[in-house]
């Protein structure tokens, strides 16, 4: 470095010591720093456009956060659809299992006893329906003939 | 090797293909200067190392806003002042030092550094300049050894030209009264 070796006039009154002193510079420095110095500042830009390997770490882990949530979210999906479908085929089949069974109980139990049981229900509900005495009541309050009825019978 | 003008390092610089080869060039022109301006505020020369490639970094990666409304070393010596004061406050902080006590121990640095001979007039104008307080250092510094105008030291400190010259006179009848002893 080049240091003048004239003192700034400005000091020469108000302190004669100091501009009396030959100016030069104290400081050393190691051989050939400044010959070395700007491969190493570059090469510290090159190292520090690279990440180290922390922050290479956490985006790697970054990275595979979001790829696993999006992995969580398929296979919440895909267990959503698959529970929806399983429930659908099993009431399916429930359903046809049901038929099923009927359709035994029918095939087991024979035509006449179907029949007899049928007119046995018939009969309950037309004498459920109306009784002997409300027929009376019925015929008394129309003043039905009981030739009129003879004649439509 | 001729010195380029820093307006056409800058050309340089701005165009991807000449970027690091123009950044290398800038490098050379200012490394001395500005490594000696952060070696005399931080006294050490692995420290003034660190802080010199630092400053350069920061240059590297500002370099693409410096709008040249300033001088490009007004802008270095800035940059450069800036991150030996940010050092000088992190190693008081890091070793729960006072300010005196950094003062100190850069004083005693002073007096085991191999370049410096024990009763040279030059170590003790450097213990006389390490008792001043930081910005009459900054301020003596540019003044003294680099003969800098107060107009661009202003550019550089953000400080009124007057308040720089005042702090300069303090400063350099303080280094009077340590040279002389009275």
């Amino acid at each position: 470095m080049n240091i003048e070796d004239r003192v700034p006039e400005d000091i020469n009154k108000i302190a004669p010591t100091l501009a009396g002193l030959e100016k030069r510079n104290p400081f050393v420095v190691p051989e050939n720093y400044f010959e070395n110095l700007p491969g190493a500042i570059q090469d510290k830009i090159s190292s520090s456009n690279q990440l180290p390997w922390y922050e290479t770490f956490q985006q790697a882990i970054a990275v595979s956060r979001a790829g696993l949530a999006m992995l969580i979210i398929l296979l919440a999906i895909t267990a959503g659809l698959f529970y929806l479908d399983h429930n659908r085929e099993t009431g399916r089949k429930q359903l046809v299992e049901q038929d099923q069974r009927n359709m035994e109980i029918l095939v087991e139990v024979e035509e006449a006893e179907l029949v007899e049981e049928l007119i046995a229900m018939n009969d309950e509900h037309s004498t459920d329906r109306i009784s002997e005495s409300e027929i009376e009541n019925y015929l008394i309050d129309n003043h039905t003939e009981l030739n009129q009825i003879m004649n439509e019978l | 090797m001729d010195e380029i003008e820093d307006r056409d390092l800058l050309e340089k610089f701005r165009n991807e293909s000449t970027r690091h080869y123009a950044f290398n060039l800038i490098v050379r022109k200012y490394q001395q200067r500005v490594y000696y301006h952060i070696r005399r505020m931080v006294i050490i020369h692995d420290d003034a190392n660190d802080v010199t490639q630092n400053t350069f970094i920061k240059v590297w990666k500002g370099l693409d806003n410096f709008r040249e409304d300033s001088q490009l070393f007004t802008w270095l010596y800035r940059i450069a002042t800036n991150e030996s004061l940010s050092f000088l406050r992190k190693k008081r902080t890091r070793f729960f030092l006072q300010l005196v006590d950094v003062e100190n121990e850069l004083s005693n640095s002073i007096s085991s550094d191999p370049g410096m001979s024990p009763a040279s007039v030059e170590m003790k104008l450097q213990k006389a300049i390490l008792t001043l307080p930081q910005q009459q250092r900054v301020v003596f510094n540019f003044r003294y050894y680099d003969n800098m105008k107060y107009e661009q030291m202003s550019e550089i400190l953000g400080v009124t030209e007057g308040a720089l010259k005042a702090s300069y006179h303090h400063a350099v009848k303080k280094v009077e009264k340590y040279l002389t002893g009275s």
